[in-house]
Formats: structure tokens, sequence, C-alpha cells
């Protein structure tokens, strides 16, 4: 079970102090750079954070400008898991020998979706299985590699342009699915606690993040967050388009907690994902026919998978 | 009266290894399972299993993983072990080139093999030359004594507040890593008190929050050149640290008073081969039997490559006529087309105001043993050059079949 954990019931409630500054070169309108805000803030002052390698490390953690007022260490690109499981058993071992004082460090891990989707996906499977350790590993998505300039990741929705799948006289060529990261996570029964989140729901993303944090063992997190870069669109967008992506279901907010799943957002009627799609200007070259296709693998996954959005086997064929 | 607390034990050179890992209170270690490495990971296991050793171990999920769960629990402030062979090492190396920078003092055990294809389990030094220029000192024991000396040692500097730069201890694989010999083992008090507790300058920890690795700038900042000059001075520092760890082990133990070489019949000869690792061990007998015959040839081995004992070994080999250097490891496309120790001694002697003769051995590639026939063959080459003064082939391969 959970421990208790102080939950926060309105952005008024939230602790003033911030642990993550100025000093970050981020755009505006940047949307990962306000989940390490808010992350950090419901984390607390007796955190450490491992960061690998993407655009919260390159365009945002800078000598002498660091924006992090609590310890926070580069790792590797694909390293993030493995590394927030070393700072775990670091402190494990020698709090265990007396060799530091005995005490609750949280420790969270934290990589993009191509870090922590892509290269980092060995070492979270591995690490995601040492249930004696006390770390949260977070993906954030930005639905690319924005650190190098915006390039597929796996995690990059299909039809999207990047710097490797542009536009040009042919069909557009990013024709992969996003990778169902849930999914993967969400088959390692050793997690106890697993939740999706964004930037677009701030609340909702600090109680999931201290949730985690009291819940203890591997957890993880997933933080939807858009790019005013990558994506194109208007950084004045930023949150309306975090919010589209919830209520088209485009995104689902949901958390599995021991085994139970609680949808934390359902939308009572999801919206045209065209609305979502139409405010970006990496989707420009989407026919109408493209955006009925995305309608319906979102309509797909929310009404036909066992589990919506996490679980890719259709209903009707367990009743078989 | 024989001191009460010296044991004797018959140990391959990853047993002691493991022995030493034991002794110095390891807190993390991470394997992942590759030849010969794998033996050293299986040591371990057995201690803790036994309850010999109170450390956390991980079983990672690929050599990457490895390296990265023991390098951020370095920086927690932990000690910790780890390490790999051959392809591991490669498949490792991205976290193996980031230790130094973040100037973490981790050991790192290297089973020394060749690199695949071929797949093969022998031993070549390759795989820690990769690793040569980035900021780790690299020491070559020969005996499974050695293995848990070197060890201990490597520990002593590498935690040194003016040195903090990790170490690779190479054991060659299929040879030092499984051979057993009689090893000296000191008490746990008395090990602790040569490597006292590692209290980490700059650990990672709430209580005094720090960013570490943050991205710089070449032009703005220019931190990046800086931080490369101090580690440069720090591999300075290694250097005297290394000479004072292994006076006090002197003093301490009476073994290893020697920090760089070991003489075998040099004293005067005027011909050496020269190299690191075990080939001593199809060499010495050849020594033997040729001083038996007037010959008077003798054997050199370097035990540190990092730092490289530069002064040390234009003073050593100067008065020889000819030297021979024997390299367990390819260079391809270096001057004359020769090995690595090659190309260092070769540098190292430049300024020197007299030089021996130097001519490059290729000698037990992928493992294939220096047998005495094969040492006979090097010592009949030197003779012959110390004759005619003639190097006609710079570098030659030794065992080849044809």
């Amino acid at each position: 079970m959970a421990e208790e954990y102080e939950r926060i019931r309105s952005i008024v409630e939230a602790p003033l102090e911030e642990e993550y500054v100025s000093g970050h070169r981020t755009s505006r309108g940047c949307m990962p750079a306000l989940a390490m805000r808010l992350i950090a803030k419901a984390a607390g002052p007796r955190t450490v954070i491992v960061g690998a390698t993407g655009c919260m490390y390159v365009a945002n953690t800078s000598y002498y400008t660091t924006p992090w007022a609590i310890p926070w260490a580069h790792t590797q690109l694909g390293a993030f898991a493995s590394a927030a499981l070393g700072t775990a058993a670091g402190y494990r071992a020698q709090m265990r020998k007396g060799k530091l004082k005995k005490e609750k460090i949280n420790v969270i891990g934290i990589a993009g979706d191509g870090g922590g989707g892509d290269m980092g996906l060995n070492a979270l499977s591995g690490a995601l299985t040492y249930t004696e350790y006390n770390f949260l590993c977070v993906i954030y998505d930005n639905e690319s590699y924005a650190n190098t300039g915006i390039q597929v990741s796996s995690l990059t929705p299909w039809g999207a342009l990047t710097t490797f799948s542009p536009g040009g006289k042919e069909r557009f060529f990013h024709r992969r699915e996003k990778k169902n990261i849930m999914g993967i996570v969400a088959a390692h029964h050793t997690v106890k606690y697993i939740a999706t989140a964004t930037s677009g729901l701030p609340v909702d993303l600090m109680n999931k993040v201290r949730k985690a944090l009291s819940t203890g063992g591997p957890t993880f997190l997933y933080v939807h967050t858009p790019c005013p870069k990558g994506w194109e669109y208007h950084h004045k967008d930023s949150r309306k388009i975090a919010r589209l992506a919830v209520e088209t279901g485009f995104i689902p907010m949901y958390e599995i907690e021991n085994g139970e799943l609680k949808f934390t957002y359902r939308p009572k009627k999801r919206k045209p994902v065209k609305e979502y799609l139409k405010l970006q200007g990496r989707f420009c070259q989407l026919t109408e026919e493209d955006m009925d296709r995305i309608q319906k693998d979102i309509d797909r996954r929310w009404e036909e998978w066992i589990i919506p959005h996490t679980v890719p086997i259709k209903k009707e064929s367990i009743l078989r | 009266m024989r001191e009460a607390k010296k044991i004797t034990r018959i140990m391959s050179g990853t047993d002691a290894v493991a022995e030493a890992v034991k002794l110095l209170d390891i807190d993390v270690i991470a394997g992942y399972p590759i030849r010969p490495y794998t033996v050293v990971q299986n040591a371990v296991a057995n201690h803790i299993a036994n309850g010999e050793l109170d450390a956390d171990f991980f079983w990672a999920d690929c050599e990457h993983s490895q390296f990265e769960i023991c390098k951020h629990a370095a920086l927690t402030g932990a000690r910790v072990f780890t390490g790999s062979s051959g392809v591991g090492w490669a498949q490792g190396f991205e976290p193996i080139v980031i230790i130094p920078t973040l100037r973490l003092p981790m050991v790192l055990m290297l089973g020394n093999r060749a690199f695949d294809d071929p797949g093969t389990f022998g031993v070549e030094w390759n795989d820690a030359f990769t690793s040569r220029d980035l900021g780790y000192l690299m020491c070559w024991p020969e005996s499974p004594q050695e293995a848990f000396d070197f060890t201990i040692m490597a520990y002593k500097i590498s935690e040194n507040k003016e040195v903090y730069l990790p170490s690779i201890v190479n054991i060659e694989g299929g040879v030092l890593t499984h051979v057993a010999r009689p090893v000296e083992v000191p008490s746990k008090d008395e090990i602790l008190e040569y490597v006292p507790p590692l209290e980490l300058a700059f650990r990672m920890h709430p209580d005094k929050p720090m960013t570490y690795g943050a991205q710089v700038d070449s032009e703005g900042l220019m931190v990046l050149c800086e931080m490369r000059r101090q580690a440069a001075e720090a591999m300075e520092n290694a250097k005297k640290f290394t000479e004072e760890a292994h006076k006090e082990f002197y003093q301490k133990w009476g073994r290893q008073e020697d920090p760089y070489f070991e003489d075998y019949y040099a004293g005067d000869a005027e011909v050496v081969l020269f190299t690191m690792g075990t080939m001593g061990w199809g060499i010495r007998p050849v020594v033997r039997e040729l001083r038996k015959e007037g010959k008077k040839v003798g054997y050199i081995r370097l035990k540190r490559f990092r730092p490289f004992p530069d002064e040390e070994l234009k003073e050593k080999l100067a008065k020889y006529k000819t030297v021979g250097i024997c390299d367990r490891e390819v260079s391809l496309g270096a001057p004359k087309g020769g090995g690595v120790i090659f190309q260092e001694v070769r540098s190292s002697l430049y300024d020197a105001p007299s030089r021996p003769l130097l001519v490059n051995f290729y000698a037990g590639l992928g493992g294939r043993e220096v047998d005495p026939p094969a040492a006979k063959e090097m010592y009949e080459t030197l003779l012959k050059i110390a004759k005619t003064g003639k190097v006609e082939e710079p570098v030659r391969w030794i065992g080849l079949r044809r």
C-alpha cells in the first residue's frame, strides 16, 4: 500500500518553493520545462534527479546557469533508468552500512521520448524489475528528438513532419505508429505505480509525482509535453494543445496502482482529433482522409482494446 | 616465526581480485556476463551469497547499464566495483568514457579479450587500449598475487583527492583470469587501514545541491579546456601517488617495491625483451636457458601503462644494445605498422641521449601461447640485430602459421 502523501487540491495549494528556477534556455511555451518545474516542486528539496541527454539537458542545464536548486546529474542518452537505479543503490547500500545518515531521498530519473522510449528501453525494463529500490522513472514526451533539431523518435505520431521526415513533393514518409510505451511499462508487474500525466494538468501531474514517490519501489510516469518549436505552433497555444491532446483522447490520463486501473480524466465525449491536429504545423500535410484515419485509430484504442490505450487486445476476443 | 596474520591461499587472478573486493568493503557491484570477466563476478557473487561481503549486487541488462549503475552509485559516494571484457567493454563504452571526465574514483577490472570477429575467448590488449587516452590509470598484473595487490592499490590511488581518476586493472583473459597460484592475503583491518573509507568530496546529496555534468560551451566560459587541464594535472599527481602507494605497500607487506618494472636477468644484459602481463611465463625459462649458453639476454616487464613511466623507462632502456617489444594487439596503420607499446616506447626514447635499437614483435595474438620456442625466436632475432647493428624488419609476427 502506498504511504500517505500530501495531496495538492488546487494550484494555490502548491508549494511556493521552487526547485527548478531561472537559468534554462528553453523557448516560450516549452511544456517539458514546465514539467521539470512541476516535478521538482512536487518532489521537494530532499530529491536528486538524474537526467538523460536531451533538450532538458542541453537547453536546460548549462554550466554556471543551472536552473536546478536540487542535485541534478547528467546521464547518457539511454541511461536514465540505470542511472536512477545506481543512485538509489548507492544511497541504500551506504545507509544500510552506516556510511550515510538514514533518511528518505527521492531519486528521479528523467528522459525524453527518444532517450526513454528508444535507446533507454532495455535499461528501463531492467531497472523496473528491481523492487527493493525506490526510484521514479519519468519519460517526458515531446514526440521527437528535440535537442538535436526535431528528429523522429518511436513516439512521434503517424504523419508528423520532422527534420528526418520532412515535407516534399512525395507523400509524407513518417508512416510509423506512435509506440505504446505505457503498454510496455504496464507489462512490468513489478511496478506498483504507473501513470500518465501532462504539463497541461499541473495539479494532477504534481499529485502523481508525489503518489509515485510515496508508493516506493520502481515507479513510472509518462508526461505528455507539447513543444512549440518542434510541433510548429504559437507558444500561446501550449496549454490549449496539451489539454486538447487529453480531451480528444489522443493521450489518455490514467494511473495503475497495484494492478488497479483508474482513469483520472475521462472525457464524456471526446473532441474530434482534427481540432488538435489543425493547430500544429507538423501535421499540415495531412489530408481529410489522413485525419479520419487518426480519428479512427483513437476510437479503436478507446473502444476496442481490453484496457483502453494500454493493452492492444480486443475486448471481444477475450470473451470467445 | 611466521607472522600469524599472513594467510596464503591458492587463487586464480580473478579470485584474487574478488578477494580484494571483499576486503575493501565495496558497496555496489554490477555485472553482465561475458567471458572471461564473468569469473570475477561469479566469485564476488559467492562472497555475497556466503555473507562475507555486504554489497548491493546488480545483474544488469547490458554493459551500458552495468557501467551506468556503478557510475551513479559512485556519484553518491559509494565504493563500487565492475568491469568487462572485449566486445562487452565496447558495449559499455559510452559510460566508460564518462567515468574519468566526471572524475569518479572507480576501479574497473578488464579481463582482456580480443575483439570479435571471429569470436574468441583469447587475450589481446585492444580492448584496454580503446581507453588508454581517456584518463584511466592502467596496470597489468602478472600473477594472482599481483592481481590482488594492484586491485588494492588501485582503490588507494584513484580515491586520493589529488587524483580522483578511475583505474583499470587489466587481467589477461584465459591466462591470468583462470590460472591459480598462491596468494598472501592480509586481514581486512590491515587493508582498510591502507585504503581508508572513501569520502567523495563531491558526493551527490540533497545536503549540498550541485549540478553534475552541465552542458558547457567552447567559447563563452571555456571551462572544458580548463577541465581537461585539471584532469591532466591529476594524471601527473597520479604518478607521484602511485609511487607513494607502492612505498607504503612495500613497507607493510614487503611486496611491490618497484611500481613500474620487473627485471629478470636484465642488469648485465645486452638485449632484452620488454612487455606487459603474463607473456613472461614463457619467456623466463628461455632466458635461463640462454644464460646457461653464455648469452647476455634479459627480460623487463612493465607493470603500469598509465600514467606511463616515461623518464624511468628512458633511464632503464638506454643502456641496452637492442630491445624487443612484444605487443599483444595489432595497431593497424600505425607508424611502421607497429603495436601500441612499441609506439609508446619509441616516443619515450625519442629525446634520450642514447637509444637502443628497437624491434617490435606481435606475439600471443588472440591468446596464442607465447611458448619457449616463440621466446627463443625473439631472442635469436635480438641477438642477431645486436651483432649486425641493423634492424631490417622493425615489426615481426611471432608464431604465425604459414
